[in-house]
């Protein structure tokens, strides 16, 4: 329980960021941490818990009925990614769920990294093991699906 | 106020919340904190999250129930023994206990009710009705208004288990309470017990469902082996 304690709140807060609420984000921190007591696995650190959490989380909004209770709930309710980050660095739960629908799922793993979780292009390549490259490539993907989306009014295709 | 074009990362205010990072990097959030306003109201945002973690589900190894420790039998006995009891399943009708109270009932001049959410493979369902072999369900208990202790049993071939760590509620409609996961054989009633009406979990294990007073609300879950849901 150790891991839970100590990790738990910091795992709440980022799957709240992205799912909008409190009751989805106690499930899915949750689930992560039942899931890894059944394995006998408590050596894990928080990046590791932080892409598990992404995960899981994106796997959520990807359910569509999932996504339409966001939707009803969150509508056009920009999620404060931090109270200093300035407006194009932060996503609404409408905007990620649309989204990650157009993206493929490193693609919008790396979406949340960027826009939810404030990451630099370098703290993204070290969390996923890849190259700034690979990275700086995705956000070029991804800024061009936020294009395509605010180019049709932020209306879904 | 200027606007922060690099903000600290909320994986790197975890960590240096958390007291986990090496004393230069430390160094550096600090002095960047010193200068922004911005990124230590993000701080702060961490330092004032007073909210209580939910209890976990027990998961201690000792305590799990029998069906929940088929996996550490994996993979040498469990495929075996899963393939027996489906053999089983075919064989034994779908278990509704007699006289279970609905998922809804009349409790202390309001209602108590239980629902749940089924998560298979990320698909959530609201109220299911059957699961199948590793599903997993939150736990949403409406009560009155009031400060009330709540325990939930798992009623399943005349046995019973205790998935979730009782807690307490202030009451309100469909709290999450915890998540748990569910293998067969056979039908599973899910019960929520509140206040007067939780009986000693020793005395569920014996009597089983005739141990459940007013204040208990139950829903039933068949076990399906696949396709429809």
């Amino acid at each position: 329980m150790e891991i839970y304690r100590r990790y738990g709140p910091a795992l709440l807060r980022k799957c709240e960021r992205m799912l909008g609420n409190r009751p989805d984000a106690e499930d899915v921190v949750q689930g992560i941490f039942v899931d890894l007591y059944r394995r006998g696995r408590t050596d894990v650190d928080l990046p590791y818990l932080y892409r598990a959490a992404t995960s899981r989380c994106l796997n959520r909004i990807r359910d569509s009925r999932r996504r339409r209770e966001l939707l009803d709930l969150h509508g056009e309710v920009l999620i404060s990614a931090g109270p200093g980050v300035p407006e194009q660095r932060a996503i609404s739960v409408d905007l990620l769920a649309q989204l990650v629908n157009k993206l493929d799922g490193k693609s919008a793993e790396i979406l949340v990294y960027r826009y939810l979780d404030q990451m630099t292009g370098d703290e993204i390549a070290d969390l996923l093991g890849v190259s700034r490259r690979a990275v700086t490539k995705r956000l070029t993907k991804i800024r061009t699906a936020l294009e395509v989306i605010a180019n049709n009014g932020g209306g879904e295709a | 106020m200027n606007a922060c074009h690099e903000p600290i990362s909320w994986l790197r205010l975890e960590h240096f919340h958390l007291g986990e990072l090496p004393q230069e990097e430390r160094g550096h959030i600090q002095a960047h904190l010193h200068d922004c306003p911005h990124c230590r109201a993000m701080l702060a945002e961490i330092e004032d999250d007073g909210r209580t973690l939910p209890p976990l589900p027990d998961t201690a190894p000792s305590a799990k129930p029998w069906y929940r420790r088929l996996d550490i039998l994996f993979p040498a006995v469990a495929g075996p023994v899963l393939v027996a009891a489906l053999a089983l399943i075919l064989v034994l009708p779908p278990s509704t206990t007699p006289g279970l109270p609905g998922p809804r009932v009349a409790y202390k001049g309001g209602e108590l009710a239980i629902d749940l959410v089924r998560e298979r493979a990320g698909v959530t369902r609201q109220s299911p009705k059957a699961y199948q072999d590793g599903d997993r369900f939150a736990v949403l208990i409406t009560t009155p208004a009031g400060e009330r202790h709540w325990d939930l049993v798992v009623l399943q071939q005349g046995q019973a288990f205790f998935p979730l760590e009782p807690g307490a509620t202030s009451g309100g409609n469909r709290t999450n309470v915890g998540a748990f996961t569910l293998t067969g054989p056979g039908a599973a009633d899910v019960c929520v017990m509140v206040g007067d009406g939780i009986p000693p979990r020793s005395e569920l294990e014996s009597r089983g469902a005739e141990a459940l007073a007013d204040g208990a609300a139950c829903v039933t879950l068949k076990q399906s082996t696949g396709g429809r849901r």
